[in-house]
């Protein structure tokens, strides 16, 4: 709810002064964060989830995506996608922090690990029993498919998720993930692909599709 | 991906290309409809679509864990700090 008509130019007006008004707008401006936050937090987590993948590091990267956004909230438009908005300010606080705490050279080089894993994709069969495969699928514990995104790539499972869990536009997740419209294009490709390809093997696995594959 | 018997295989390479534009609203409406016409004619496709269709579902449904009561808790109380007074 808005009950200035800029808040931004009352708050930078009169900054420095710490006078009544600014404390109104900052209080207004407190609430209204509130009101908005409050009802994403399941959403921040899930997609923090995506990025640090352990609730402890993921629930800090919602406190601190938190923290940020407040800090950057003056100059968040209304009315334009405040979740998309949260989850650039998360993607950037998950690179400067938790990434390079976590040190695990297989996510950076995401893109290099899922080359020689794709070889295994392009050789994967299809045609015949589809419909077998898709009641498979449709019957896989959930953990199976969490367990399914957490092994692809880290660009390839966030653009997923965005796509995918939060439906948000390619050029939207572009401008989440810093990337062109072209590398989300690429990035969902190919992760979709080797989801569905684990997916499948999972689905093998738990003899769930027939047998017709049997020796391979 | 080509589809043995289809009468339209350059259809089936244009699916396979666009398949996940066409599931995210991504296309002009003449590229969708060309794929959704497409679909419509090769069960092939249709078969992989329907595939493709049950991962996204799958996924969306998956990966939406709920906030732990704990981080819950610790944001509110961040967020009281905000306001007058708190900080």
């Amino acid at each position: 709810m808005l009950l200035l008509d800029d808040p931004r130019a009352v708050v930078d007006g009169v900054g420095a002064l710490g006078s009544r008004v600014m404390d109104d707008s900052e209080d207004d401006l407190a609430r209204r964060f509130e009101a908005e936050v409050i009802p994403l937090l399941d959403t921040l987590y899930a997609g923090a989830l995506r990025m640090a993948r352990n609730p402890d590091d993921a629930s800090d990267l919602v406190q601190e995506t938190v923290e940020r956004a407040f800090k950057g909230f003056k100059s968040f438009t209304p009315g334009t996608n405040l979740r998309a908005w949260l989850f650039r300010i998360m993607t950037n606080a998950y690179i400067n922090t938790y990434r390079k705490k976590q040190r695990q050279p297989q996510q950076s080089s995401a893109e290099e690990v899922e080359d020689w894993q794709m070889h295994k994709a392009a050789s994967h069969t299809s045609g015949g029993l589809r419909s077998a495969e898709v009641e498979a699928l449709d019957r896989l514990p959930d953990s199976d498919v969490t367990r399914a995104l957490s092994a692809i790539g880290e660009d390839y499972r966030l653009a997923v998720y965005y796509a995918d869990v939060e439906g948000f536009s390619y050029k939207e997740i572009a401008q989440i993930m810093g990337t062109p419209v072209g590398t989300v294009m690429s990035r969902l490709h190919r992760g979709r692909k080797r989801l569905r390809e684990l997916l499948e093997d999972y689905a093998t696995e738990r003899g769930l599709v027939g047998s017709q594959e049997e020796g391979s | 991906m080509s589809a043995e018997g289809c009468a339209d295989p350059r259809g089936c390479e244009d699916a396979d290309k666009h398949l996940y534009e066409y599931q995210h609203h991504e296309l002009n409406p003449d590229q969708h409809q060309r794929i959704e016409e497409h679909l419509a004619a090769c069960a092939h496709c249709r078969d992989i679509y329907a595939e493709e269709e049950v991962i996204r579902r799958r996924v969306a449904q998956c990966a939406c864990e709920a906030a732990p009561e704990q981080l819950r808790a610790r944001v509110v109380a961040l967020l009281a700090t905000f306001r007058v007074g708190g900080r």
